[in-house]
Parts: C-alpha cells; structure tokens; sequence
C-alpha cells in the first residue's frame, strides 16, 4: 500500500467519503420519520456517530465530507433545503475526530485496542464541542435567528452539543471495537 | 433516487436555468439577507423570495409538512428569544413595553427578532427553490462545472447514488429487529436508549464501511484516476438567460450595499 500523506486523496478515500456520505444521510433521513414517538431529547440523532467513526478509521478528510454532503443531502431530502452553517459543523465532526489517530499515532490494527477507544471518547466530546460551536456561534455571528451570545448558547448550542457529544461518547468506542473485529476476520489490511 | 428527493419537474423559467445560477441566487440571497437588519428591506428579501417560488411553480400543498415547521418553529424562535435575553436583543436604552418579573418585552426585542427571522427564512425559501427545481442527476455535474475537481463531483454522485439502497437497508434492519422482539422507544434512562440504537445502526454501517475497499477496488480497476478528466452523462450548460440572471443579481448586491452604506445602516422601529 502507498505511502498516505495527510493531504492525498486515494480511490479508498473517495470510495469511503461517497458511501460514508450516503450512510450518514440516510440514517438522519430514516430516524427523522422514525425516532419522533421518542423524542424526548430535542434532537435525537443517533447517527452522528457516522462522520466521527469515518474520520477515525479514514481520516479527517473523509470524516469533514461526511458528515458535510451527508447532512446536505439529508436536509435536502427531509425538508428540501439546507443550512451551510451547520453542514460545516457536522463536517467537524469528523475532521475532529479525525485528527486523533493522527496526533496519538494509532495505527488501524489498534483502532480496538483500549488506548484508542479512550481517545476516541474524548474526541467524541471535543468534536461535538468544535462542531456545534462553529455552527451555534457562525449563526451568531452572522444574526441566523439569534443576537445575543446567551442566545445562541441555551438556544443552539446546549441542546445540540449535549446529544451530539452523548451519542458520540457512547457509540463512537462500540462502532470502534466493532470494526476491529469485523477487520480482524478479513485477510487484508487496510 | 427520484421517489426520495423532493425534485419536482415543472415547466418554469426557473428550472431552466443552471444549476449554477441557481447557487449563485442562493448566495446572493444569504449575502443580501446578512447585510441588512432593516425588517422593511428584509420583508422585500422575503416577498421577492415568495415571488421566485411561485414564479417556479413549486406547489405548497406537497409541501406543507416543510411549510409547517418553517412557520412554527420561526414563531416559536422569536417567543424563546424574547424570553431568553430580556430585551430580545442587546440595544442600549430599549423601548420597553412592559415588565413581568424578569421578562421584559421591548419594541427593539420584537423587531431585531422579527429581522432575524426573516433573514432565516429568506434563505430558506430559495435554498428549498434550488433543491425542488433542480434535477438531482445535475448536482455532480454541475459540481464539476464550478472547476470543483472531478474526484470531488464524483463524490457527491456515488453519494446520492447510495443513499436510497442505505434507506432501504434499514427499514429491512429495522424490520429484521423487530421481528426479532425489538421494540423501538424501549429501553430505561438516556444512555440505555442510545444503545438501543445500536442493533438499528451497526448492521447497516458494518455493511458500508466493509464494502468500501471493494467499491474502491472496483473503481480502480477502471481506471478511475487514471486520466484527470472525466466526462459526465448529463451535462450543463450557461446561457443567455443564466447570464443575464447573473448580472441581475450582481447588479442587486451592489445596489443592496449602496443601500445598507447610505440610507439603512441599522435596525428600524415604527416608533422614535
């Protein structure tokens, strides 16, 4: 296998961005018909957990186009329009998560191992943090709907960040250890 | 994919232009909308943005489930944002209406709301405008036609490609778990409900992300990336009238800036 530098974009990776894309819209298309009988939380999106896990195991690339043309495509199909704001923040999403196998130097055989699923919790968190900042903020600072900086935080932020960083924390290390598995009983690496 | 996107094919002057300009109008629209906090200019905003719907001959009745949650959840916005900050917006010396504990309704509280609102929903209208009127298979072309490389419009075309056969893959998981005893909603407390979504989600996810080295393998063996370009089924093409569109608006931005520099600088009340 070649060499991967961090700003190359290989077939896999075009191949990973296309289908993570597709998964990620139509998972928010079917949980927004789906999940309204359980919507106790303001926006239940279980799916969030797809850009973070594609920019782990692909990188941050893949991860900020994944969730980015995911949630276009699905805003597009639920209600037929889209909002660029918070298309970028579910694109940081995954280029935040992205970053962390980067930085901690993990290598794909470890993407279940321990040190890995720690990280990927905390990153969970931080790239909910980063990712529905800029887009609770970018709304503020552009005066989407709110003024005041009170506004957009009890308003935009707390609610999205919350569960954003809820279902990442939770499912983000499950979807990990799943993969690690499923990778390990197939002859190829990579 | 047809069934799944809210495409709706119309004989309207509207639809015949490039998808392009029609991203264009979308940018526009946002620029003007941002510029202004005056509720009068953003009211034309909004109207011409109505005009453009109804000159597209988008329907509402299809559509009313959109229409719906535009309007209240934009109503149900300006009530929080007035309850939130006390004056709706931070303005020195507000004109307050009257006090209640420690909510206070202010005629600067109503009116930088109401710009808000519509400033959203401007947007929102030609952005639903741009998806409703243009056929999805012209997306990746059109991507391409903004010097986006090819590798990137190929993307968004794999992408709106998978997206139904996803769909499908889970309402089929769905039906396999529940056969199975699952039951949707069950599950006691927040984090054992985020786990139940766990046998809905991993399934199909499994699936794709195992599949993606064979999507890639198969890519390569056509030689995909082999030559820089690549020619697209559908294609698309400026003419007259998408250049003409495109002065328009050109033409409207820079008078929208005259107008914000020289006669509505900020926000606006029906009371001095």
């Amino acid at each position: 296998m070649e060499e991967k530098s961090l700003f190359s974009v290989t077939t896999t990776d075009i191949a990973a961005m296309g289908i993570g894309s597709a998964l990620y819209a139509a998972l928010n298309i079917v949980f927004n018909i789906f999940y309204i009988p359980l919507a106790q939380l303001v926006t239940l999106r279980p799916s969030v957990v797809i850009p973070m896990f594609f920019g782990f195991v692909f990188g941050p690339w893949v991860g900020f186009v994944t969730g980015f043309v995911g949630n276009t495509i699905s805003d597009a199909i639920s209600w037929g329009g889209f909002w660029w704001t918070w298309d970028v923040g579910n694109g940081l999403l995954g280029l935040v998560c992205g970053l962390a196998p980067i930085f901690f130097a993990i290598k794909d055989e470890e993407l279940g191992s321990n040190k890995s699923l720690v990280i990927s919790i905390i990153f969970a968190v931080l790239s909910a943090a980063v990712g529905m900042g800029f887009a609770s903020y970018m709304d503020l600072a552009l005066g989407y709907g709110v003024y005041t900086f009170e506004q957009a935080t009890t308003w935009l932020f707390l609610p999205s960040f919350v569960t954003d960083a809820v279902f990442g924390a939770v499912l983000l290390p499950v979807f990990l250890k799943a993969y690690a598995s499923a990778m390990a009983g197939r002859a190829r690496a990579g | 994919m047809q069934p799944y996107f809210k495409y709706f094919p119309r004989n309207s002057f509207v639809h015949k232009l490039d998808p392009r300009t029609k991203l264009f109008l979308l940018i526009t629209y946002i620029f003007l909308a941002i510029l202004f906090t005056d509720v009068r200019i953003l009211m034309l905003i909004l109207i011409s943005a109505i005009i453009i719907y109804l000159a597209a001959k988008l329907p509402f009745k299809e559509n009313i489930g959109t229409w719906k949650f535009l309007v209240f959840s934009m109503i149900f916005l300006m009530v929080i944002l007035n309850l939130i900050s006390p004056y709706g917006a931070k303005v020195e010396n507000p004109h307050v209406i009257f006090r209640f504990l420690i909510f206070a309704l202010s005629w600067e509280g109503i009116f930088l709301s109401l710009a808000a609102v519509l400033r959203f929903l401007s947007g929102a209208i030609i952005s639903m405008v741009f998806i409703m009127s243009t056929d999805p298979s012209l997306f990746a072309p059109a991507a391409a036609g903004l010097k986006i490389p090819d590798k990137g419009a190929f993307v968004f075309d794999l992408a709106l490609r998978w997206v139904p056969s996803y769909v499908d893959d889970l309402f089929k998981t769905i039906n396999a778990q529940m056969a199975r005893g699952y039951k949707i909603g069950s599950g006691k407390g927040i984090i054992s409900k985020i786990i139940m979504a766990v046998p809905l989600v991993l399934p199909v996810t499994m699936k794709g992300i195992l599949s993606v080295h064979d999507v890639s393998d198969a890519m390569e063996l056509r030689g995909f990336g082999y030559k820089k370009c690549r020619t697209w089924y559908r294609e698309v093409k400026m003419t007259k009238k998408d250049y003409f569109a495109i002065l328009l608006m050109i033409i409207t931005v820079i008078l929208g800036y005259w107008l914000k520099i020289n006669m509505f600088p900020s926000y606006w009340l029906p009371i001095s």
